[in-house]
């Protein structure tokens, strides 16, 4: 299941967490939510069991923001295949 | 190839997603998708014709930059000319007072029961975006 992500609020993993169940975890970080891409959050993601963390190049550009070697930087290119791939998406 | 919906409900400089939204469309289009653009709620501020103000602006050159960075009615008409498919809600505008202002070039008035229906029912693809 993928959840795309718009906020910095970490405490939406627990949303997160709750609406996948059993299920496998992707997130796409976009907007604020690159925040959750930094070294300083691997830590919190690695706590929810996230199959793979994805993160826009535009919106960490945008802020300076240098991702954790767990986060996949993504262009739009790449965000359109994941979205594709995805059986289900969850914008929170 | 495949045919993407998104549900936008954020308009302009409320947040980055209208921007993101439509990033993503033309991404898609480049790429041999077929994109629905949905305009629904704050987002139905995207789809009218702007009208300039006349008079004294009241906002310098910087200011005035910085506003023009998050205006967005040019990429709405990119994304319509490159074949996204662009409804809006009307309900949605009617309660915003703009159900009848004239819609940008790709624009067309739509609603929930069958523009985004029949979107989502041609689509392989679909997430709603705003807030």
């Amino acid at each position: 299941m993928l959840f795309m992500l718009t906020t910095s609020d970490a405490g939406v993993l627990k949303t997160v967490d709750r609406l996948a169940g059993d299920e496998d975890k992707e997130l796409l970080l976009i907007s604020d939510a690159v925040y959750l891409a930094r070294e300083a959050m691997a830590e919190v993601l690695s706590g929810h069991s996230i199959d793979e963390v994805y993160a826009e190049e535009a919106a960490l550009a945008k802020r300076g923001i240098k991702p954790s070697s767990t986060c996949e930087t993504v262009d739009m290119d790449r965000i359109v295949e994941i979205v594709l791939n995805s059986q289900k998406l969850i914008q929170l | 190839m495949a045919t993407i919906t998104i549900t936008l409900i954020s308009g302009a400089a409320e947040n980055e997603l209208a921007d993101f939204a439509l990033r993503f469309s033309e991404a898609a289009l480049e790429g041999g998708h077929k994109m629905n653009l949905f305009l629904f709620g704050n987002a139905c501020n995207l789809a009218n014709q702007e009208v300039a103000w006349t008079g004294d602006r009241g906002m310098n050159q910087e200011l005035t930059d910085f506003m023009d960075s998050q205006r967005l009615l040019e990429k709405v008409k990119s994304v319509a000319e490159k074949g996204a498919l662009i409804h809006t809600c009307h309900t949605t505008e009617y309660v915003r007072g703009t159900e009848g202002c004239e819609y940008t070039d790709g624009v067309s008035r739509g609603n929930v029961g069958s523009s985004l229906t029949k979107f989502l029912l041609t689509s392989d693809a679909a997430f709603t975006l705003g807030g």
